[in-house]
């Protein structure tokens, strides 16, 4: 199989590079699946890792906040994804005293910086993911406002007879995606982390 | 009003916050310095939540009732309503024996009662003795009282008032919740700067004060932030999308034989084991495969299943009335299309299982290296153009059998029979393509018993020529028959799942 080195890789994950991202799952899932598997979590929660765990990576990269100085992109990994699972057994109440440590990682790794952008990532991946929730309608409704687009192009993208409606059509929207993010319970842990 | 009945009022006005603000400000300057008021204001309070409590009122009182009723309903001697009949039989004011009670009407509990009568140191009968004697009744419901609301007050504070407390509390989160002090549009309004003059200098008076306000803001901010993430999202989906599809193992298809076969050396090995260790989708892999071989070593079962399959056949065959021409020797000819399927089957799944994604090629190549043919009975009976060709095809010359074949006359009703041995043979020589076409002729014949195993031979067949869509249609119509095919056809299809996308 090709290997990459961890600047290729590097580029890949900020171009959505899919044979890189393939290549990424098919040479490190498993030995995060097995890290969490060892420590009380569930195949759903090492997927659930292993994509934020590159999520946090992008952010990373985006930052220009990414430099392998003593580590390496595999060591990197490792540290977020064990970084990620501690903060959900956190979350579980279940004691981190215990765990079973396979992956090699780095301590020094987890600075504010990286506790931080966790934080933001966890926060954002959850409007994000009520944001799916909407009608379609809804999300393109909401992604033209965000992208400033003018009420006035936006009712015509939309096919709206008037701006007026775009806006309260918009407002609607917008509403229910906080009425749904505010009821779910992930909200609420997330808020009492934040007090 | 008296100065004391003024100093309740006011601790009551405290309590209803009912004062102005001046008032307020002042008695509470008071109650800080006043153990004496402080314990006052505390005590309004504790009635104020008690008599708000109506639930656990009416249940004490309830309770009470209950208790009360009880009381009068209770038997004057105590003993489970039992005595009361006993008590109506006039002998039992006297002495009776142990005999006569037995010899009475519903005689066993009235012994179980009379032994209770003689025994007088168990507590339930001193409590219903002092009843029945009257004496000091009402201490007796006074202690009783005592008892049970020490209990009730326990049952209260561990069912009722928690569950008070929560859902107080509750109830605060959703007024906090559901009562926004300002709409998701003025928010946005404010968040665009489209907020007027008047309201805007009102609503920042407000979010200085209001931390909730402030919050709700910093929401909508940080939503909107969250929603101008489209790559953030792409790559998520995308990340998703490649989990879901792509298998999670870092080696090879043909490692993963390569290591069932024990083929596998030295430092490929040792990776090899390292990830088999951790990586549990590979070791399912593993033994699914393992499986699969197994399953395709089991010969015995296989010829009894197709010779089960053609026992089938043959009683279809008689039902409609002998579809395959009648001047075949029919064992012969089912003996030579089962051995031609075993084979055919064995090797070529065997082929196609142990190749690489990439190498369907190789499958076939491995497949046709040594055919082996399992031995036929010697045939005496005169030999028809059919057998010859078998006995040519046995000795591995598909040319000759083509030959021969071409040349035995077959009517039109029965040339399934001839074109599936010659695309069988066709395929044997590679020539995939005129195998195809004679498949084609059996299948589009759409009325014989080789339409299945025209259709499994002609899917590899179309893999071999590397078209890749025919051979997936070809398998799902297999998959689709639900017949002998179906399992290795799903195995293929599994296999290839990469090559035929």
């Amino acid at each position: 199989m090709i290997s990459y080195t961890d600047a290729q890789i590097l580029k890949g994950i900020l171009r959505h590079d899919n044979l890189i991202l393939q290549y990424i799952y098919k040479q490190y899932y498993y030995k995060v699946n097995y890290f969490i598997k060892k420590n009380q979590g569930s195949e759903d929660d090492a997927s659930d890792v292993f994509q934020e765990a590159i999520i946090v990576i992008y952010r990373k990269l985006k930052e220009n906040d990414l430099i392998f100085e003593k580590s390496s992109f595999q060591g990197y990994l490792f540290s977020v994804c064990r970084f990620l699972w501690l903060k959900q057994l956190e979350k579980r109440r279940i004691e981190r005293e215990k765990l079973n440590d396979s992956l090699p990682y780095q301590e020094d790794l987890y600075d504010d910086n990286l506790v931080e952008l966790v934080d933001k990532n966890e926060k954002y991946g959850l409007y994000q993911k009520h944001f799916k929730t909407l009608s379609s309608d809804c999300q393109k409704l909401l992604q033209l406002f965000f992208e400033k687009v003018s009420l006035k192009e936006i009712a015509k993208i939309m096919g709206y007879k008037t701006e007026k409606y775009a806006k309260t059509r918009k407002y609607k929207c917008k509403e229910l995606l906080i009425k749904r993010i505010k009821q779910d319970t992930e909200f609420k842990k997330i808020l009492e982390d934040d007090t | 009003m008296t100065p004391k009945a003024e100093f309740f009022g006011r601790i009551e006005d405290y309590c209803l916050n009912l004062l102005d603000a001046k008032e307020k400000q002042e008695f509470e300057r008071e109650l800080a310095t006043n153990e004496e008021l402080r314990e006052e204001v505390q005590l309004h309070k504790d009635i104020q939540d008690a008599v708000l409590e109506m639930d656990v009122l009416d249940l004490k009182g309830t309770l009470e009732e209950i208790h009360k009723e009880n009381l009068v309903e209770s038997p004057s001697n105590g003993s489970f309503a039992l005595l009361e009949e006993l008590s109506e039989i006039e002998e039992l004011k006297d002495e009776l024996t142990f005999e006569e009670l037995i010899n009475s009407f519903e005689s066993m509990p009235k012994v179980h009662v009379y032994q209770h009568e003689k025994t007088s140191n168990e507590n339930v009968h001193r409590f219903y003795e002092e009843q029945r004697n009257g004496a000091d009744t009402g201490q007796v419901e006074e202690d009783m009282n005592g008892f049970d609301m020490e209990g009730l007050e326990g049952l209260e504070e561990a069912v009722l008032e928690t569950d008070i407390l929560n859902l107080r509390e509750t109830l605060q989160q959703v007024a906090k919740s559901v009562e926004p002090q300002y709409s998701v549009e003025e928010i946005d309004d404010y968040l665009n700067g489209e907020m007027g003059d008047e309201i805007l200098a009102e609503f920042e008076a407000e979010l200085k004060q209001n931390s909730a306000l402030l919050d709700e803001v910093g929401l909508h901010k940080d939503i909107e932030n969250a929603l101008e993430e489209t790559d953030i999202m792409n790559l998520r989906d995308e990340m998703k999308n490649i989990m879901e599809t792509e298998t999670s193992w870092n080696v090879s298809e043909r490692s993963i034989e390569d290591f069932i076969d024990g083929l596998l050396e030295e430092e490929l090995l040792e990776d090899f084991s390292a990830e088999l260790k951790e990586n549990t989708d590979l070791m399912a892999e593993v033994a699914l495969r393992e499986q699969i071989n197994n399953a395709i070593g089991e010969k015995d079962v296989q010829s009894l299943r197709a010779s089960l399959g053609d026992a089938r056949k043959s009683a279809e065959e008689h039902e409609v009335k002998s579809i395959v021409m009648p001047r075949f020797d029919v064992h012969s000819t089912r003996f030579w299309r089962n051995s031609v399927a075993m084979i055919i089957v064995l090797v070529g799944l065997i082929g196609v299982l142990n190749t690489s994604m990439q190498s369907v090629d190789r499958a076939y190549d491995k497949y046709f290296e040594s055919p082996t043919w399992a031995s036929e009975r010697s045939a005496t009976t005169a030999l028809d153009g059919i057998q010859t060709a078998r006995i040519a095809y046995q000795q591995e010359n598909y040319l000759g059998a083509i030959n021969l074949l071409k040349n035995t006359p077959v009517t039109d009703n029965e040339a399934f029979v001839k074109d599936f041995y010659m695309a069988l043979s066709y395929q044997n020589l590679q020539e995939w393509d005129k195998a195809v076409e004679d498949y084609t002729k059996v299948i589009d014949h759409a009325n014989n018993l080789f339409i299945e195993e025209a259709e499994w031979y002609r899917s590899l067949c179309y893999l071999k020529l590397n078209e890749k869509a025919k051979a997936k249609q070809e398998l799902l119509a297999v998959i689709d028959r639900k017949g002998y095919y179906e399992k290795d056809a799903r195995a293929v299809l599994r296999k290839l799942r990469y090559t035929l996308k």
